[in-house]
């Protein structure tokens, strides 16, 4: 389903995912089918530079949502290990190429990536990840373009 | 209401407009029922809440009848539009306990 050929079927999936990880055991049910596996396997493929479209955002963002509940716990964070999650996440808020396509909805796209990556952080492995992917220098980078990306 | 649905839905060979407009129905339903169980509380007349519990139950009501897992077997469905909808409702029903 979320590589259904069309692109409201596969928002309708991601869309039932998130409500699916609202609740705890909603997530639990999702890490038993291997669902996260699937989910990281599309947003990969979908926000790869050459197949990335502007009408892919909200298919995305529904990912995104669904990503930062499930990553509130070990449990789901683990599924995304070493599957390069981090580095696309990190890809995805950094690189100008999400930008230009994604034009206004880039920053509710970037926000959700760096919320899952901070979750993903609280993981030692994850922590170890991000590290490997330069997270802190790509994302002072990503705040330092607009000052209304930082906190005073 | 909802078992006339579950006739609808389960006819061999329907026609998949129709197939989607029944789900549609559904869709609504469940929807209708969260924008008009919005009330306001007691102590603050003028702030608005939702009622968990009575908008659970349209969406229960559906699942009692069997509604989810006719609803899982269209989304297989050779009709790009139910397959949506199919979807749709089973969000919908994602956060129903009974329904997960």
């Amino acid at each position: 389903m979320l590589e259904d050929d069309e692109l409201a079927v596969r928002e309708a999936t991601a869309f039932t995912f998130r409500r699916l990880s609202v609740n705890d055991d909603g997530c639990q049910r999702m890490v038993q089918n291997q669902v996260p596996e699937f989910m990281i396997q599309s947003f990969i493929k979908h926000s790869d530079d050459s197949i990335i479209a502007s009408s892919d955002a909200q298919y995305l963002i529904h990912l995104l949502e669904a990503f930062v509940n499930l990553t509130f716990s070990d449990l789901g964070i683990e599924p995304l290990l070493g599957k390069e999650a981090t580095f696309q996440f990190t890809k995805v808020f950094s690189e100008h190429y999400v930008m230009k396509t994604l034009g206004e909805h880039h920053s509710k796209v970037a926000e959700l990536c760096l919320r899952v990556i901070g979750n993903i952080s609280i993981n030692h492995e994850g922590k170890q990840e991000c590290i490997d992917n330069l997270v802190i220098e790509k994302a002072y980078h990503w705040m330092k373009i607009n000052e209304n990306r930082t906190y005073n | 209401m909802i078992p006339k649905f579950k006739e609808v839905l389960l006819v061999d060979e329907l026609e998949g407009h129709k197939v989607r407009d029944a789900l549609k129905t559904l869709n609504e339903l469940v929807h209708h029922q969260v924008s008009t169980k919005i009330s306001y509380s007691k102590c603050c007349h003028h702030v608005p809440y939702v009622d968990v519990n009575v908008l659970q139950e349209t969406s229960d009501m559906m699942i009692e009848s069997e509604i989810l897992q006719i609803t899982a077997g269209l989304l297989k469905h050779v009709d790009g539009e139910v397959r949506e909808q199919a979807a749709l409702l089973l969000g919908a029903f994602a956060l129903s306990a009974i329904g997960r």
